[in-house]
């Protein structure tokens, strides 16, 4: 786990740091966080790379640009990272909701733990949709898709067709409901059609009685089902776009 | 076999009735309701039946007779309608449009058993007109459908305030002017059609010209409701600059008075009375916490509308979650977006105000295809749903609620945007995708 925090006051870089690893000591201790430090913006972006990061916690007040603009400068390039917001006042809070942060955390960290763990848990559990696969297994052969390659799933005529982000439809052995029932317990995927399951993060738009997806592919959506699936829909982006202040 | 005929005969004669008089308001009725009232229906034709062999033992009923219970069964439809879905004078209304058009509706059949089977045996005329009437309203149910639910809906959504409870005698005079004169007539003739068409257009007629009215004036009233919440965030952002002004003040009087400080600081700190300097740091955080302004989002015009009605729920006791995540750049109008969000907030207060445990949450965020907005309450009530898909405001209310919807509604249509709310684990919630293509 990659995490990297900005802060150009380095008592509470030391903070932060410590309660990072505490978090980890305490909740994920498989996991062994790789932190690093940087005091200003303009540091941590001449060394910045897209997906170098998982987390990046960064102050608003800082010598030179501002966390602010660091976070659009992340947010331009990588789009999966976690940004956190630490600060001493909550005067930027809207200003900084305009960048998709996901936590917004006030200093000093000490004071407030509960949310410095909350913010961890939320990353944490999403950066785990990137984690999920789904094992197919055939004879002795076996393979595991990640759930966030997989655009849709669905039967026709017995069949299952799995349909992977840039590979098209790939017919999987087995019956369609086992992979609907691992599916279905994810919040990205669910059902808009009869044995038709389809993956949230692929939605460009719902258009009356059918789905647009990003490839421009059209799915059809049942009437019944419509309302249900703009409700998981909006819950989801929600969900992953930012939480609780 | 002529009583076998004549039985069916008045079951099927009711069953355009049944139907006319159900569908609009089966999305309305609860169960339990429905219930009540298929057993309604079913005990009145009961009745007629057995009515109808007690009084004519042998069954040799006359053509004015069978036209009775016609007309009967039409009236004893429209009364239990009347007593079972309290509806007032909207319900008297639709009650006699719609037995208007069921006694046109008989015309017609009776035309054709008039022309084609004039020495037919009652029993058999009695049993053609049935059947005749059966398909007739087969062919026309879906066009009286489509035309005839939105007026009704129209009409049971709009309050009794509106003046116009005894509008419902015009229908009913029509209905009454066509029964009169048909009554002791013979079976039908074209003239009697004609009449009873022409009675039954000025009926619908009236009903529309009701209906348009009521839109009419529910869209000045959506107008003036939405005005009213333009004035609101008027006067937010004054409120705002007021804020702003007084913070200004107060960073001014900061700064005046911080070199004070600072020489007083540096006097407690050659006498070591670090006490006292850790009071006067302390008065200065809380001083310059003071300054601070709440904002819930950059854009002035929403933030104005969410501060107002944030600022009112917390007057009411709401422990209010705010959380705003919205592009620099929006794809829609922010005032309309504003006036769509002060409609929703503005129902989630008045409905939550009645709850023990007021809660109101605001969420948004958005992400490379949309923006996405959550608002919800706690409800512990029933929401009735219209068969239009939307709630239906309550008698006792204002009927803001409804308007309030109906103009995020509108938003949505305008914006490229999708609209759904529910009720889910004692909240109300409102749900807005505005959608970036």
């Amino acid at each position: 786990m990659n995490i990297a925090i900005i802060d150009d006051l380095r008592e509470d870089i030391m903070l932060t740091e410590k309660y990072i690893r505490n978090y980890f000591t305490n909740y994920h201790s498989s996991i062994k966080p790789d932190i690093d430090l940087y005091s200003s913006g303009e540091d941590f972006l001449d060394s910045f790379k897209p997906n170098k990061y998982e987390i990046v916690f960064i102050d608003i007040y800082m010598n030179g640009i501002t966390g602010i603009q660091t976070a659009k400068e992340i947010f331009k390039e990588d789009k999966s990272a976690c940004i956190i917001f630490l600060t001493t006042s909550n005067e930027h809070y809207a200003e900084s909701f305009s960048v998709q942060a996901v936590y917004y955390i006030l200093k000093p960290v000490s004071k407030n733990e509960t949310v410095f763990k909350e913010a961890l848990d939320f990353c944490m559990t999403r950066l785990a949709l990137d984690d999920k696969a789904l094992e197919i297994k055939n004879g002795n052969f076996s393979a595991n898709i990640l759930f966030k390659n997989i655009i849709y799933i669905e039967s026709e005529i017995g069949e299952t067709f799995l349909h992977i982000n840039n590979h098209g439809p790939v017919p999987v052995p087995g019956k369609f409901t086992e992979y609907a029932n691992k599916l279905k317990n994810d919040e990205r995927f669910i059902e808009i059609y009869r044995n038709l399951y389809i993956n949230l993060d692929y939605v460009k738009k719902f258009k009356d009685d059918t789905v647009i997806l990003k490839n421009d592919e059209v799915l059809p959506v049942a009437r019944r089902r419509k309302t249900a699936a703009l409700n998981s829909f909006t819950d989801y982006c929600i969900w992953k776009g930012a939480s609780s202040k | 076999m002529s009583f076998f005929l004549y039985i069916v005969a008045v079951i099927l004669v009711h069953v355009p009735g049944v139907v006319i008089r159900l569908v609009p308001f089966y999305n309305r009725t609860d169960h339990r309701l429905r219930v009540k009232l298929y057993g309604f229906y079913a005990l009145y034709i009961l009745i007629e039946i057995i009515a109808c062999m007690i009084i004519y033992p042998h069954l040799n009923m006359t053509l004015t007779e069978f036209k009775l219970i016609l007309m009967v069964g039409n009236m004893a439809l429209f009364l239990i309608n009347v007593f079972c879905i309290h509806n007032g004078s909207q319900q008297l209304f639709i009650g006699w449009v719609a037995a208007s058009i069921i006694q046109c509706m008989f015309s017609i059949p009776a035309v054709v058993v008039d022309r084609l089977f004039p020495t037919s045996a009652m029993a058999i005329q009695c049993f053609i007109f049935a059947v005749a009437l059966v398909i007739e309203f087969l062919i026309i149910a879906y066009p009286l459908y489509k035309n005839f639910c939105p007026m009704i809906r129209t009409m049971l959504r709009s309050s009794e305030s509106y003046n116009w409870s005894h509008s419902w005698l015009l229908p009913f005079f029509i209905y009454a002017s066509s029964f009169a004169y048909t009554l002791f007539s013979d079976w039908s003739t074209l003239e009697l059609v004609v009449g009873r068409i022409l009675c039954m257009i000025a009926s619908i007629l009236s009903f529309k010209t009701l209906t348009d009215r009521i839109n009419e004036y529910e869209e000045r009233n959506e107008l003036q409701h939405n005005t009213h919440l333009l004035k609101v965030q008027v006067s937010s952002m004054n409120q705002n600059i007021a804020n702003i002004q007084d913070s200004q003040n107060r960073i001014r009087i900061l700064r005046h008075d911080m070199r004070h400080r600072i020489q007083l600081m540096n006097t407690l700190l050659a006498n070591e009375n670090y006490e006292e300097i850790k009071t006067i740091l302390s008065e200065l955080n809380t001083e310059l916490d003071e300054t601070v302004i709440t904002t819930y989002c950059v854009n002035p015009v929403l933030n104005a509308a969410i501060s107002a009605y944030v600022e009112r729920a917390k007057e009411e006791g709401f422990s209010v979650n705010v959380h705003i995540s919205l592009p620099d750049k929006l794809p829609v109008d922010a005032t309309q977006l504003a006036v769509a969000i002060s409609n929703a907030l503005d129902n989630a207060i008045h409905a939550g105000m009645a709850e023990n445990e007021k809660k109101l949450e605001l969420i948004s965020s958005y992400n490379s295809t949309c923006i996405t907005v959550i608002i919800k309450n706690t409800f512990n009530g029933n929401v009735e749903i219209g068969d239009d898909g939307l709630p239906v405001p309550t008698k006792n209310s204002d009927g803001e609620h409804g308007i309030g919807i109906r103009s995020i509604i509108a938003f949505a249509n305008a914006n490229n945007a999708d609209f759904t709310y529910s009720v889910e684990n004692n909240q109300f919630i409102v749900r807005l995708i505005i959608w970036n293509e």
